[in-house]
């Protein structure tokens, strides 16, 4: 059959022949063999992504230090130390287990501690509170009291706090002389 | 590959599976090259290429025993060099969130020499940067299979059935994939440019 020279290939008949033309129908396959523009327009792809590919082949750089593979020797120590693999995991496994219970004891003394210790601060509190109850004074004043040498006598305190009941007073108080009494005074 | 070179080429890899050191070594000095390439195209960085090849190796000399086929040694070796590749992608974004200029610090082959000021084709350290550059833009918008189908294809010059074998896809799927890739690069005027300049 003589192939359609005026219904060129779609662009996505272009693009399936660059990926493969043997997957093209038979009348498009027919047609790009005979067709210059269509045949043309799939090459020119071709050779863009083709190109692309060389140039990123010259232009990429050379190995240059060549793979080093472990000889035998090596490989034999290698797979030795791979031997040891289930006695390194029965090693771990061991001391994870030792960790475990060391951790969990560790984590009790660890806990009674800080409730011990949570306890006693509880207990100086309370003996502070109760202190402060009984005598609000600091305990640097408290001491400067309590010194020998500061101790005033019963005058000195009733100078500094008179008695209500006190029998004279510098004011004419019960213990003063009135004005009446003064005159009969200086005339006796 | 001629009936003689394949046969010899299985007899080899079965030698090496079997631990001979010499033999693994030669499929070594075979393929080091074409890992190294495949390696940098996709991370842009020479030093951790060489690092990334070293590790595909050492891969590869572990598990060749587990490997079913001698024929197909070419394209499992691929595939652990591609899961290398996604291992190393997935750490870099990891340590880009916690260090926010990883990424841009990330020295390229191209930043490894002073740059000059001539930019002719293609041994000039401003052509290659600019190169490498211009393909990351080129495959920013590929999903990340269409991506490594594109790059497995056009860089690494792999063939359908090569690249539905690394990839553990179908070929169709592969297909489509890559038919994918080329029409957002070609329906995008701007890369669609790019790519007709060769990124250059």
């Amino acid at each position: 059959m003589k192939p359609d020279l005026k219904c060129h290939l779609t662009s996505d008949e272009i693009i399936a022949a660059v990926v493969d033309r043997g997957d093209l129908p038979a009348d498009a396959r027919n047609h790009l063999a005979a067709c210059d523009q269509c045949r043309k327009e799939v090459e020119k792809i071709e050779a863009a992504v083709t190109g692309l590919g060389e140039t990123g082949r010259q232009v990429a750089p050379e190995l240059s230090t060549p793979v080093n593979m472990p000889t035998d020797r090596q490989r034999i120590r290698l797979s030795r130390a791979w031997g040891l693999k289930p006695v390194l995991g029965f090693g771990f496994a061991v001391c994870l287990l030792v960790f475990v219970l060391w951790g969990g004891r560790l984590k009790d003394a660890v806990q009674q501690t800080n409730v011990a210790s949570t306890g006693s601060g509880a207990n100086s509190l309370f003996e502070e509170a109760d202190r402060l109850v009984e005598n609000a004074m600091p305990v640097h004043y408290q001491k400067i009291i309590e010194t020998e040498s500061f101790r005033a006598g019963d005058d000195m305190m009733d100078f500094i706090v008179p008695s209500i009941d006190e029998s004279y007073d510098f004011m004419g108080g019960p213990g003063m002389l009135n004005e009446e009494e003064i005159s009969h005074a200086e005339t006796v | 590959m001629p009936e003689g070179q394949s046969q010899s080429f299985e007899s080899i890899v079965i030698r090496a599976s079997k631990g001979d050191h010499d033999a693994f070594q030669h499929l070594v000095g075979q393929f080091q090259d074409a890992i190294f390439r495949m390696v940098f195209f996709r991370i842009h960085s020479e030093m951790d290429a060489q690092d990334i090849t070293q590790e595909v190796f050492m891969a590869a000399v572990k598990n060749i025993n587990r490997l079913k086929s001698p024929d197909q040694f070419k394209n499992w070796l691929y595939r652990i060099a591609v899961n290398r590749v996604t291992d190393y992608m997935r750490k870099k974004k990891f340590a880009a969130i916690f260090s926010p200029f990883s990424v841009s610090e990330t020295r390229t082959s191209s930043d490894d020499v002073p740059h000059s000021n001539e930019n002719q084709w293609p041994e000039t350290p401003l052509f290659k940067k600019e190169f490498w550059k211009n393909v990351r833009t080129l495959t920013a918008s590929l999903s990340s299979m269409e991506k490594e189908v594109f790059v497995l294809r056009f860089f690494d010059q792999q063939e359908l059935s090569e690249i539905a074998a690394i990839l553990d896809k179908g070929e169709s799927t592969v297909k489509t994939h890559l038919y994918r890739a080329i029409k957002k690069i070609k329906n995008n005027p701007e890369k669609a440019i790019l790519l007709e300049k060769g990124c250059s």
